[in-house]
């Protein structure tokens, strides 16, 4: 009897002992997560909302850009030119002839044209050297390039500051391989004050949309008042150079009684340039704006440090200690 | 510019430094008919033109008349007009070698 009503004792004792330990892990349990540090191994943590205070990129290697277009606007450009220097200049005269007769005997009377052929005179002038030019000013309201391809360079140290995102969804995470700590953990509203990932690995991650709070610039979409100092091209060389001077025929009239002509002359300059030569040009252009649109780059991003992550609504489906 | 242009360039240049000073046109050469006979044909014509005028009396019409038939009949008979084109070719051909 004793031994019975002892056991029950016994039994309400373990009873209470075990709530009591259950109720002490119930209130310390977050203070052994607190120490806690060993690889996680998460299945799919999928988030609807949060909020990020920090995104800091180490790097983002952008492959070949494709670009839809370029629009520059208000281009004006300015050409100056200290001489020019033309080389090897010939001039090829031609004097092409024709002849019109007749003739009255009055036995006999005939006319006629007849073509001569031309006669050349060659003129080689040689070396022409002009002293000063006039500047060359261009004023081009509107020039638009369609498809485009242009080389990134990759950005460093990116720091997309504030920003807030929706529906995150990482499937296979193991955090990370060689542990990692968890501060400030709470059971109730589920929020994380740090988490560095020095080495992560993850099967899948996906967000919806991320807006960062701060404005980025892609400081290739749009430039304005684009003004290009004077660069110095030290000669400027053109290719062989032919082109003809055409100039009106003229003739002479001779009329002798009995017989007469017209003599007509048509002047033809077949000119040829070996090279034309700018010495010290300077170019000084003035761009308003220049916009581009439609950039599509590839780009592998290197390295991402979050920090102050708040997560809403998250369910994570599987945790694996 | 094309290089076509050069070369054109180039030829006619090498042409016009070896060009002589004088160059012969290449034109048809015309032959005239001087012949007696064709002079005395267009001659007759122009007396029968003044004899219907009444500036010839018609009694020296008629004797030129006569005296230019016989002519001609003898013209004819050692063909004049030959003789005349053969002598006019041998003149041209001279002149154009001395031109």
């Amino acid at each position: 009897m004793a031994d019975g009503h002892f056991q029950k004792i016994k039994e309400f004792a373990d009873l209470n002992f075990n709530k009591q330990i259950e109720d002490y892990l119930q209130t310390r349990l977050p203070g052994i997560f607190q120490i806690l540090s060993r690889k996680v191994n998460i299945e799919e943590v999928v988030a609807g909302s949060g909020t990020i205070k920090d995104i800091a990129v180490d790097k983002i290697l952008m492959g070949e850009a494709k670009i839809n277009k370029i629009i520059l606007q208000g281009t004006s450009a300015n050409l100056k030119s200290g001489s020019a220097f033309l080389q090897n200049v010939r001039i090829n005269l031609e004097l092409k002839l024709t002849l019109e007769w007749w003739y009255d005997i009055w036995i006999h009377s005939d006319s006629g044209t007849e073509n001569l052929g031309s006669l050349w005179f060659p003129l080689s002038i040689g070396d022409v050297q002009v002293p000063s030019l006039e500047d060359i000013n261009l004023s081009i309201p509107n020039v638009a390039i369609d498809n485009l391809k242009a080389a990134m360079a990759p950005i460093k140290n990116l720091d997309l500051g504030c920003g807030e995102f929706s529906q995150l969804n990482a499937t296979k995470t193991t955090l990370p391989v060689n542990g990692f700590q968890l501060t400030g953990l709470g059971l109730g509203d589920f929020s994380l004050s740090q988490i560095q990932i020095p080495q992560t690995s993850t099967q899948k991650i996906t967000i919806q949309e991320f807006k960062p709070t701060d404005e980025i610039l892609m400081p290739e979409a749009q430039v304005n008042n684009l003004n290009i100092p004077d660069t110095s091209i030290n000669n400027i060389q053109s290719a062989n150079i032919s082109l003809d001077g055409h100039a009106s025929k003229k003739g002479i009239n001779v009329n002798l009684g009995v017989l007469g002509f017209k003599f007509w002359v048509e002047p033809v300059a077949h000119i040829n340039i070996g090279a034309m030569k700018l010495n010290d040009v300077k170019l000084n252009a003035i761009i308003n704006t220049a916009k581009v649109e439609d950039i599509g780059i590839p780009i592998d991003i290197r390295n991402i440090n979050i920090k102050g992550v708040d997560i809403n609504d998250i369910d994570i489906n599987e945790i694996k200690l | 510019m094309k290089k076509s242009e050069l070369e054109n360039f180039e030829t006619i240049w090498e042409k016009s430094l070896q060009e002589p000073n004088l160059i012969q046109a290449d034109v048809k050469k015309r032959e005239i008919d001087l012949s007696l006979t064709t002079i005395l044909d267009r001659f007759m014509a122009l007396a029968e033109k003044s004899f219907k005028q009444n500036k010839i009396k018609k009694m020296d019409y008629d004797e030129l008349i006569n005296q230019t038939n016989g002519f001609k009949k003898i013209l004819a008979k050692i063909n004049d007009k030959a003789i005349i084109s053969n002598e006019m070719t041998e003149c041209i051909k001279q002149k154009t070698l001395k031109f």
